[in-house]
């Protein structure tokens, strides 16, 4: 086992950051905790590292129980969302810190360091850079000197604390591509925290959702985006329309009800993509709506609409089904669910 | 953390050119005349009657003593500063405990008390009428009119300005550099000296300078304390007052002048050492904002 975490609990001042996490890493994974900013994920992070200390609950790493031990003595690596560089210390001193801070004893010789932190350099590919302050490399750059600064270390576990989150959108792709093979590469467990689902979707094997200081949800993106746990999940993972539905038991209603004024609504909550456009009216429940505005650049065309009883949704539809169709703004048309989500009866909106 | 050098061009734009004239023109006008004709003076007074008398005067073995005396003053509060500073800005800064909004305004204080009050603070406590007068007179201990009452006053005056110039600069870095030492393996030590300090050293020598200039030219709590005694409690400050009382104004001016040279020193080096930190700042202000919101 890599990470087990027990019933921890934490609390600063009257919030609750964590509320009672229990959760199992195994050995070697890439991990993404996601949720919402202020859900609790850094402080979880942080406690793994023994940076912060749990009110409650215990921390084992490896088989070992670490709630009480020091950070420096938890063989853990972290790097902080704006990298925490020493300015002071050149890349190849900030690379070399954690080896030369070691008691005599156990400190590699001047040629076993140097031997070291240049493979490092090399795998973050900074070859080109050892001897730069960190004021004059990019943001991209000084993440990559932060990886390699606590990888020198030979940690057993690797925590990134928003690894992304200060660079622009562009680095930031390339970084996340960069990072799966760094962890094909090294192997080390790794666990790095994120707001943003589709950067957790595209970079890591397992996901831990946390919002409200809860565990919501663990799994494969797989299993996370199509067997959402709840609500929460299922609203936070992907984009998600909620909206008034003339209900699937329209007919017997109505029937029931004797003459009703009108048809019996529900909330469902669809995916943009499976929502399908029609000029034709459907067979059985209806639902018009008005075009507002449409985003025909990228692979499907976005059409934002809204509906008859005055909710807006969001419908993605391929390209030819935009041409065939031939929307424009201002149009009536028919929306069509195709799979709805429903948690027995709870009300998703 | 705004770049001040952005304030120049932006103001320009809003005033018009005889306002700007204006300005510029009156706080020229004040500067000399509250700064540059008394600085003339004094050192055309200590020039007065030729360079030799300066020298006499500056040589005189009553000045040399005040000079002796002070330096051993500085060499003594300066390493307390030091100390004192950075444990309250380390304490301030790095972590949480009751009473820490109290320390941080307590810090303030001789900076907003009268300098006779700090000085008579110290006669109260250990003067013959004292509170522990009796007591440290059985022991044969003699502070106040003595050299320990002039250096626990100058301390008294002094000990702000370090932990002053520390405390906002620590608390912009926050805690992520020594987190992350801690992470990689390194001791309490190991952090300070190769983490802490070399983020700090640019604020704590600006600390150090002022507090160095306050603590050579401290009068009002030192003379409370020091009884005055000739070639023993005089230190250059008070040096000066008894030769201009003495009418004596060529070797008083000759004497003042030795410290306005001092606070000349002072002044570059602050302005020295400000700059190399407003460097620093700055460049530790690029990376946060790269960050964008957190």
């Amino acid at each position: 086992m890599g990470i087990q975490i027990r019933n921890v609990s934490k609390s600063f001042g009257h919030f609750h950051a964590l509320k009672d996490v229990t959760l199992t890493i195994p050995y070697g994974e890439l991990v993404a905790l996601l949720g919402p900013s202020g859900g609790g994920k850094t402080t979880l992070l942080r406690i793994i590292a023994g940076l912060d200390t749990p009110d409650s609950g215990s921390v084992i790493l490896h088989g070992q129980d670490v709630s009480a031990k020091n950070p420096k003595d938890r063989d853990v690596g972290f790097v902080f969302q704006h990298y925490a560089l020493f300015q002071h210390l050149t890349v190849f001193e900030n690379i070399a810190f954690g080896l030369t801070v070691r008691p005599r004893r156990s400190r590699p010789s001047k040629e076993q360091i140097r031997e070291k932190v240049t493979a490092l350099i090399r795998l973050v590919q900074l070859e080109n850079f050892i001897d730069r302050y960190p004021c004059q490399l990019s943001g991209g750059q000084r993440q990559r000197v932060a990886l390699a600064r606590a990888l020198a270390v030979e940690p057993k576990i690797l925590l990134l604390d928003e690894p992304f989150g200060a660079l622009d959108a562009k680095v930031r792709k390339e970084l996340r591509r960069w990072l799966r093979r760094l962890h094909e590469e090294v192997h080390v467990t790794t666990i790095f925290v994120t707001h943003d689902q589709e950067e957790a979707m595209e970079v890591a094997n397992q996901l831990v959702i946390i919002n409200e200081g809860r565990l919501e949800q663990a799994g494969t993106p797989e299993e996370i985006y199509h067997q959402p746990a709840n609500p929460f999940v299922f609203h936070f993972i992907g984009d998600v329309n909620s909206f008034n539905w003339p209900g699937l038991e329209e007919k017997e209603t109505v029937k029931s009800s004797g003459a009703s004024a009108g048809p019996h609504l529900r909330r469902i909550s669809v995916r943009p993509h499976l929502l399908k456009l029609s000029l034709d009216p459907p067979e059985g429940n209806r639902l018009a709506g008005r075009i507002l505005h449409i985003i025909p650049a990228g692979p499907y065309v976005k059409v934002e609409l809204k509906t008859e009883w005055g909710d807006s949704i969001q419908a993605s539809i391929s390209q030819e089904r935009y041409k065939h169709l031939d929307l424009k703004t201002g149009m009536e048309v028919f929306i069509i669910p195709e799979e709805l989500q429903d948690f027995e009866g709870s009300d998703a909106g | 953390m705004n770049d001040p050098r952005a304030v120049g061009p932006e103001l320009k734009r809003h005033e018009t050119a005889p306002i700007r004239w204006l300005l510029i023109a009156s706080a020229i006008a004040f500067l000399s005349l509250f700064l540059f004709i008394p600085l003339l003076v004094v050192f055309i007074n200590a020039f007065r009657d030729g360079l030799a008398l300066f020298l006499a005067a500056a040589a005189d073995p009553q000045t040399a003593a005040a000079i002796r005396l002070t330096l051993l003053v500085v060499a003594l509060v300066l390493p307390l500063n030091v100390l004192f500073g950075l444990c309250a800005a380390w304490s301030i800064t790095k972590f949480d405990f009751r009473g820490k909004n109290l320390l941080t305004t307590l810090i303030d204080l001789p900076l907003t008390v009268s300098p006779v009050i700090s000085g008579s603070i110290f006669v109260l406590l250990f003067g013959a009428q004292g509170a522990l007068g009796p007591w440290l007179a059985s022991h044969q201990i003699r502070i106040v009119f003595a050299v320990p009452g002039i250096v626990l006053a100058t301390l008294f005056v002094t000990f702000p300005y370090v932990a002053r110039e520390l405390i906002p600069l620590m608390q912009a870095l926050g805690n992520d550099n020594e987190e992350t030492a801690i992470s990689l393996g390194a001791g309490s030590w190991q952090i300070f000296w190769r983490v802490t300090l070399p983020n700090i050293k640019w604020a704590l020598l600006y600390g150090i300078i002022l507090s160095t200039a306050r603590a050579i030219g401290e009068f009002g709590a030192v003379s409370v304390v020091s009884g005055h005694i000739r070639g023993k409690t005089i230190t250059v400050p008070l040096h000066v007052e008894i030769l201009y009382n003495e009418y004596n104004f060529v070797a008083a001016f000759s004497v003042a002048s030795l410290l306005v040279l001092v606070s000349l020193l002072t002044l570059f080096l602050k302005r020295l050492a400000e700059w190399k930190r407003q460097q620093v700042f700055l460049e530790n202000a690029e990376h946060g904002s790269q960050g964008g919101g957190n």
